[in-house]
């Protein structure tokens, strides 16, 4: 009984603390910015006063657009191969031979006929950080890709892979479908209604296909 | 050999002083010149490709100016969504308030090491000694930050830390903290021996410490930019990861990353984008830590608010451009500034941080050759607010006792008094002219004076007092001059 009192005493002390920082700091940014609680459609609307006269859409034809994307990832050593739907799956089971690598992972969510077989493959799910160590590749379908700045975009929704997986392991194979490629950066911004929870944006080096 | 600079502006020596053992260590200048040398050549390489960078900066420097007028509105939404989506949210007043938070929850966890992602606000905070103090390891996971800490070396930039140190030296560090002797200097055998170092630490430690690049008010996410990876593994493998955000951090839609992440990866390192960004909002399950605290820490950045000239200070991404691109920096290098933050936007953040009480001498530390200003990817006019300053600093000095025996300020003073009166000022002039023959050469220039005119004459000539003011001249020449239509 008395324990309880004190753990809530306790409780109740470490709150009064936080709120008591949290007040000081809104009343000293509110003493400084004069803006004593905008409303929220006033707030927006000065928002939207915002000029953004940047370049929202890029100039290039959908070609243009995956040519681009293709050089930019070689000069980064990316292997990237292309193939026609009815091939995809031929090409993976290639490109998972020539990797030498025997255990693969995937999402939940995938065509059943990309885990060829002849590997030993894993589902992304719940995966210990261990059995992470043992996995040799991955295999994803992504959201996105954009190519002025050669970037794969990951939401980690239930057909991709989930964040753990895109540190490691260091072998990764990602299919991009041509109408998944963008030009710009807004471009990709514009793609969707509701924000993702999670993302991961990879624009860097990376051994992979 | 420099002794150990330190970061700690309310123990540094003032700029001035602390610069003298740095421009003596060539290897260290050079090392600096190198590595700012090729960051500015990749930046000014992608600038250049990019047809609408004005446009990019001009709208970042509005979406930052737009949250900073309202900051209070957006911070409490931040917080309202990141709740709403399982997250914690701490207020830290100051620095004290913010580590009580962090070892708060370390203990609460259970937590006895901790990996970190490079945080600049957990530096500002001076946040790995105390949790040193308080009996927990902290590991650095940034490749520069494991050669600063296992060199027990200070940073001197903030998006490349170790840039004064070179390959060579990296090596020495590595082969004796890590125990391999024989280890080669090639940048794969450095950052493999790093790599394995980590991996250990990456896999074992549940806590994991970071640092925010921005905070999404519209959904109560959290973005870091990184260039290895290690940061991933940081925000992915743990159970439970503690953000601290300065209050500034803050940006209204999650669109707006659109913009900043454009000019932050070209401004930063010279990329079209920085290798691995990510991003989260909340807690998902089955996917990263189950366990999220963000800090928004105040810590002298509501007091830089209100001041109107100075609120553009907070705009800052921290993407160093500026001190690539700054004279004085790739001169001195960064510790100098002693401080965490140096360059440019050090020299005008630091003191205001510290309500201009400390480093006092960081605004003089620039020729206000603008340089700064023009690669802002936020328009932040350092120039203008190292004026700023300069002002305060002087009508600090102006209050102390102590005025009175600094010579420039009672011959400024006196100079104040003669430029008032018409009579004095010319018995001045009468005074000056005789008083500086004797060191006034026949070119009519003074080359060398003693005492305080020498301050002025050690690098520079000054021209000697004429025959004649124009006074003089004039009066003489108005004898039988008439006014035309008089």
């Amino acid at each position: 009984m008395v324990g309880e009192t004190r753990d809530w005493l306790h409780k109740a002390e470490r709150l009064s603390v936080r709120d008591m920082s949290r007040s000081r700091i809104l009343r000293r940014i509110q003493e400084a910015t004069d803006s004593s609680a905008v409303e929220a459609a006033k707030l927006a609307q000065r928002y939207e006063e915002i000029s953004r006269s940047y370049d929202r859409i890029g100039s290039l034809s959908t070609n243009a657009k995956i040519s681009l994307l293709i050089d930019r990832f070689q000069s980064y050593d990316v292997v990237v191969r292309e193939c026609n739907p009815s091939t995809l799956t031929v090409l993976i089971r290639e490109q998972l031979a020539t990797s030498g690598r025997r255990t693969f992972v995937a999402p939940p969510v995938v065509p059943a006929q990309w885990m060829i077989a002849g590997f030993e493959w894993r589902v992304d799910a719940d995966l210990g950080h261990y059995e992470v160590e043992q996995i040799d590749g991955v295999v994803t379908p992504v959201y996105c890709a954009i190519a002025d700045s050669r970037t794969i975009v990951l939401h980690h929704s239930a057909n991709e892979s989930g964040r753990v997986l895109t540190p490691l392991p260091d072998w990764k194979l990602c299919i991009v479908f041509a109408s998944q490629v963008v030009e710009t950066l807004p471009e990709y911004f514009a793609r969707f209604e509701l924000m993702p929870a999670l993302a991961t944006w990879i624009s860097g080096p990376g051994r992979g296909t | 050999m420099t002794s150990q600079p330190t970061l700690d502006p309310t123990l540094a020596s003032p700029f001035p002083r602390a610069v003298l053992p740095i421009l003596r260590d060539s290897q260290l200048r050079m090392n600096v010149a190198h590595a700012v040398d090729i960051i500015q050549g990749k930046r000014d390489t992608l600038v250049k490709e990019k047809r609408d960078w004005e446009q990019l900066r001009s709208a970042a420097a509005a979406i930052r100016t737009h949250v900073l007028e309202n900051l209070g509105a957006y911070l409490e939404e931040f917080e309202r969504r990141c709740i709403a989506r399982g997250g914690h949210v701490h207020w830290a007043a100051d620095a004290n308030e913010a580590r009580q938070i962090v070892l708060k929850i370390l203990c609460d966890e259970g937590a006895r090491e901790v990996v970190k992602i490079k945080t600049m606000t957990g530096a500002e905070i001076n946040l790995n000694p105390f949790l040193a103090a308080a009996g927990i390891d902290a590991f650095e996971t940034d490749l520069a930050e494991v050669i600063l800490q296992l060199g027990r070396k200070e940073p001197s930039h903030i998006v490349v830390p170790a840039l004064h140190i070179n390959r060579g030296q990296v090596r020495d560090i590595f082969a004796r903290c890590m125990n391999i002797p024989e280890l080669p200097d090639t940048p794969e055998a450095l950052t493999g021996a790093a790599r394995a170092f980590l991996r250990e630490k990456f896999l074992n430690i549940s806590t994991a410490i970071s640092g925010a690049n921005f905070l999404v008010a519209e959904s109560g996410g959290v973005s870091i930019v990184e260039s290895e990876g290690n940061g991933r593994m940081c925000l992915t493998l743990p159970k439970t990861l503690i953000t601290i955000a300065g209050i500034e951090k803050v940006l209204p839609r999650f669109k707006d990353l659109e913009v900043m992440l454009q000019i932050l990866a070209r401004s930063a390192t010279g990329e079209r984008m920085n290798p691995y960004t990510s991003y989260w909002s909340g807690v998902t399950s089955g996917d990263g830590p189950q366990r999220l605290h963000v800090i928004l820490l105040d810590n002298g950045r509501s007091s830089i608010l209100r001041r109107s000239k100075e609120r553009q200070t907070l705009r800052c991404i921290r993407c160093a451009a500026c001190m690539n691109a700054c004279p004085v920096y790739r001169q001195t290098g960064g510790h100098a500034y002693g401080s965490v933050y140096p360059g440019p936007i050090g020299a005008i953040l630091t003191p205001q941080l510290l309500r201009m009480e400390y480093a006092q001498s960081l605004p003089y530390a620039s020729s206000l050759c603008g340089a700064c200003y023009e690669v802002c990817p936020v328009k932040i006019n350092i120039p203008e607010v190292l004026l700023e300053l300069r002002s305060v600093a002087i009508k600090q000095q102006r209050r102390s006792a102590l005025r009175f025996i600094d010579p420039l300020y009672v011959a400024l003073w006196f100079a104040g008094v003669l430029f008032l009166k018409p009579r004095l000022f010319r018995a001045g002039q009468r005074f000056c002219r005789t008083a500086t023959k004797f060191w006034t050469g026949k070119d009519g220039w003074i080359h060398s004076m003693p005492l305080i005119g020498g301050k002025w004459t050690i690098t520079r000539d000054l021209r000697g007092f004429p025959s004649q003011t124009f006074r003089e001249w004039w009066e003489k020449r108005a004898t039988g001059y008439t006014r035309p239509n008089a």
